[in-house]
């Protein structure tokens, strides 16, 4: 299973110069001011300052575009916590509980568990990823359009659960994305709702609508408080309480242990991966837990669960990365483009051959962990201090980063229109009780669950036996069916055993 | 008539039209580009239940009746000063690309600190004129894409 020959290899090569490391710290760096910049993405992290990768040999190239990675996908957490503006569609379900914890005044604790959560979350990904690189890459080569669609599923089934007071609302709402997600060229060539727009003809632009209904709406209800943290005391920060946050992390190891299990395996779907993973695991989490009424209130887990699965679903896109030389991503795409410009080509023969180069980038991001944690620690008290800037300005300028932001994801105005549009519909739906998180999950994953479905049809030629073809389909819609009904089921026989033993008895 | 009008619940009645009306217009645009399968096997299941669901909803308002305003003074204030920010915001995008990125950020974010209450004139003009230069000037060298500024960054 291992190669120790390679992994002697890999050791020495860390360890021989100082050279590999020193790229790790300033890619750490700009990673988490990056993802902590509403507006600004880790990809773009990456594709500015890729060129600057030729200048150095592959192995410290992939160190420094992993430490962007790594750093940013905890900045992109920072931002979901703080203002309610996830950087990433990979933090999304951060800012379901962070946030409230942040406007409870817990906004130390929540860094220090978010920076928990991904510390660990990072560091077992790699573990997994070590020990099951080929594993992970055979099986996803397995995979196709119908697994795909089910695993998007089982992330829409969370639409449904933060429905909150108003079942139908919520239900219409998260549907309502869903629709919206699909406005544009569909997969077949055919154009949909553009009304006549050029800017609609690619779709609507997800992370600008996701800022758009999340933040902007969010930050238009604030602009009649002085502050984030309307309690004084409360808004001081306290590097014991970010220290207290990121052991209470751990008090957590179920859910930090599914989490990163779900990060790892989703992550290394191509395209789907990252932005379900974390959604995957919160969705979970809230349905096993005794108390799901709590989460999207400040309930630590749900942070916890998210963080956890995003960290390592850098993990899992490395694994299809790596060993098929297939991109999860935006970020990964980058990588690979990294690859290109060393003449190196990811896949079998690459594991085969460079296997101590493989091992190197796997046991440098062991040591990317505990960089995160120091710096971490170190950025987050100045990151926090965000919540002691007052409303009046800290509104404009975060919401001109991220219109900003929308431009240079977009390359045009459609990005800033779409942040204005959805703006003003986020704070139309939150006014009355129509589900904010249920209509962003429906437009991240509206456009993606209709490809995949038509691709199944298309497979299949509207042969509805083809799911039975699929056995990894069949798995995995079975533990979804476990998943949504398992815990009521329970319950239910729970209520009817005292019952079921008396008329035995009786019998 | 006029009661459901003046009740809270003419908004979320509102609301529900437009989604309504949005999803009727959608499937039918959808089907007028192509009534094959492969395009409407999602779109025309989904906006069906979203239209449903929410023709549900109504019938539950409606039955409710119409109910008090519950719009006291002060609550009309709060969303009269969310509808000023949302206008500003709103005339800096559509002014984005007409008179400048640094221009529109630096008339945005001064308007909006008016709006939310600033009136010191260092903060009105100093903090957003500085604010609007370093922003412009750090996106227009990491972006590919061509700003409209007005000072010339690059």
């Amino acid at each position: 299973m291992f190669d120790y020959i390679a992994i002697q290899q890999a050791i020495d090569l860390l360890t021989s110069s100082f050279a590999p490391w020193l790229v790790v710290f300033p890619g750490m760096i700009v990673g988490l001011v990056f993802g902590a910049i509403p507006g600004l993405q880790i990809s773009m992290a990456m594709a500015i300052f890729l060129p600057m990768t030729l200048y150095m040999d592959f192995l410290q190239a992939m160190l420094f575009l992993t430490a962007i990675f790594t750093g940013g996908s905890f900045g992109s957490g920072v931002t979901a916590i703080l203002m309610n503006i996830p950087g990433t569609s990979s933090a999304l379900a951060s800012a379901f509980d962070g946030y409230p914890m942040a406007r409870q005044g817990k906004h130390n604790e929540a860094l220090g568990v978010a920076l928990g959560a991904s510390t660990f979350g990072c560091a077992l990904g790699y573990i997994l990823l070590f020990m099951l690189i080929q594993p992970i890459s055979l099986a996803v080569l397995k995979l196709g359009p119908s697994e795909m669609f089910v695993i998007i599923l089982w992330g829409m089934t969370l639409i449904a659960s933060l429905g909150g007071k108003n079942m139908i609302r919520g239900l219409a709402s998260g549907l309502f994305g869903l629709v919206v997600g699909t406005i544009g060229f569909s997969d077949t060539g055919v154009l949909r709702g553009a009304m006549g727009l050029d800017l609609l003809l690619d779709g609507v632009p997800v992370v600008p609508a996701m800022m758009g209904m999340f933040a902007a709406s969010e930050l238009f209800n604030l602009m009649n408080a002085t502050y984030l943290v309307e309690n004084k005391a409360a808004r001081k920060v306290n590097l014991k309480k970010i220290i207290s946050g990121f052991k209470s992390a751990f008090n957590y190891p179920v859910v930090l242990i599914r989490g990163s299990f779900i990060g790892v395996l989703i992550g290394a779907v191509p395209g789907v991966g990252s932005s379900v993973s974390n959604v995957l695991s919160y969705v979970e989490t809230k349905r096993h837990d005794k108390d799901p009424d709590s989460f999207g209130k400040g309930n630590p887990k749900g942070l916890v669960a998210s963080e956890s699965a995003n960290s390592t679903s850098e993990a899992g896109s490395m694994a299809t990365l790596l060993a098929l030389g297939i991109p999860g991503g935006g970020a990964t795409a980058v990588m690979l483009a990294a690859f290109a410009m060393h003449n190196i080509t990811g896949g079998p023969q690459f594991i085969r051959e460079q296997t101590d180069i493989v091992y190197s980038i796997i046991f440098a991001n062991f040591g990317q962990v505990l960089l995160l944690m120091v710096m971490g620690l170190i950025f987050i008290p100045l990151l926090a201090s965000v919540v002691r800037v007052p409303i009046k300005i800290l509104i404009p300028s975060v919401l001109s980063l991220a219109v900003f932001g929308s431009f240079g994801l977009t390359g045009n105005m459609a990005g800033p229109y779409t942040v204005l549009v959805f703006s003003i519909l986020g704070w139309i739906f939150k006014k009355y009780n129509f589900s904010v998180p249920g209509t962003v999950i429906g437009i991240l994953i509206g456009k993606m669950a209709e490809n995949e479905l038509v691709h199944c049809l298309q497979i299949s030629g509207g042969n509805f036996n083809y799911i039975f073809e699929r056995p990894i389909t069949l798995v995995i819609l079975m533990l979804l069916v476990l998943s949504v009904s398992g815990k009521p089921l329970l319950e239910k026989l729970k209520a009817k055993g005292p019952g079921l033993r008396r008329r035995k008895k009786a019998a | 008539m006029l009661k459901y009008f003046k009740s809270s619940i003419t908004g979320s009645l509102a609301v529900i039209a437009g989604l309504i009306g949005f999803s009727i217009w959608y499937l039918n645009d959808a089907y007028t580009a192509s009534s094959s399968l492969d395009n409407l096997i999602f779109i025309g299941p989904l906006s069906t239940i979203v239209i449903l669901l929410l023709l549900i909803e109504l019938i539950i308002i409606l039955k409710k009746g119409p109910q008090k305003p519950d719009l006291t003074n002060e609550k009309k204030k709060d969303d009269f000063v969310i509808f000023k920010g949302m206008f500003v915001f709103a005339v800096f995008i559509f002014i984005m690309d007409k008179v400048g990125f640094d221009l529109a950020t630096a008339f945005f974010v001064s308007a909006f600190m008016f709006v939310t209450g600033e009136r010191r004139i260092w903060m009105l003009a100093g903090y957003s004129i500085v604010f609007a230069v370093v922003v412009t000037a750090f996106f227009s060298m990491m972006l590919p894409y061509p700003m409209e500024t007005l000072i010339p960054f690059e």
